[in-house]
């Protein structure tokens, strides 16, 4: 299984830059960058964090498919 | 990478001038029955400046980047996909030292039951050999978490 995520469609949706996106959940834009190419893989914490900054649920950012 | 690059390469340098010193002072210095005299070259002076100027480019440093923590140095974090690098890049790090401790431990072992080497070579060979392994630490560390970061 495989983590797929839409935070780069969700944040481009609300006209934030992933420095202001990294700004906002307190984290480098570095990991913005690599969350959005699917090299990482957030903690729980972190998808909250995320789904808060951009109001939407986790649902709707992250979703497990088949490799 | 910035914070890494700088503590790691600070602690090379370090490690080499606190080598060299060890080196110099073993040479310069006399342990007899009739005299003890201790001896300090430029090494020494070189490792003490250098602690010192290291010291305040860390402080720099952690001025500039408050997530550069000078209590925490290489294992410096900014968030948690850092902290999973600086863990990764510890485990693969330790492998590497590890074996080549192991390797040490050998090559320790050869040279001391070598008669053709002389005392005063073994120990220059032990110093330097010990001095190198922990600048192969600083860099196999740094090489490490250039890569995690470029893979994570």
């Amino acid at each position: 299984m495989r983590l797929r995520n839409r935070v780069a469609a969700q944040r481009k949706a609300r006209g934030l830059t992933q420095a202001e996106l990294a700004q906002k959940v307190g984290v480098t834009r570095r990991t913005i960058i690599s969350l959005e190419k699917g090299n990482y893989s957030p903690s729980l914490t972190l998808g909250l964090l995320l789904a808060q900054a951009l109001n939407v649920e986790v649902n709707d950012l992250f979703a497990l498919e088949e490799e | 990478m910035r914070k890494i690059v700088i503590e790691q390469g600070g602690n090379a340098v370090m490690f080499l001038l606190f080598t060299l010193t060890a080196l110099d002072f073993m040479q310069r210095s006399v342990v007899g029955a009739t005299r003890v005299m201790f001896e300090f070259g430029w090494p020494s002076f070189a490792f003490v400046g250098w602690m010192i100027g290291f010291g305040l480019i860390r402080y720099r440093e952690h001025r500039r980047d408050p997530h550069f923590r000078l209590t925490s140095g290489e294992a410096s974090a900014a968030d948690e996909r850092e902290r999973l690098i600086s863990f990764r890049t510890a485990q693969r790090t330790l492998q590497v030292v590890v074996t080549l401790a192991i390797l040490l431990l050998a090559v320790t072992a050869v040279f001391g039951i070598d008669p053709r080497v002389q005392a005063m070579d073994f120990r220059v060979i032990m110093i330097a050999a010990f001095g190198a392994l922990l600048m192969v630490y600083c860099v196999t560390f740094i090489a490490f978490w250039f890569y995690y970061d470029r893979r994570l």
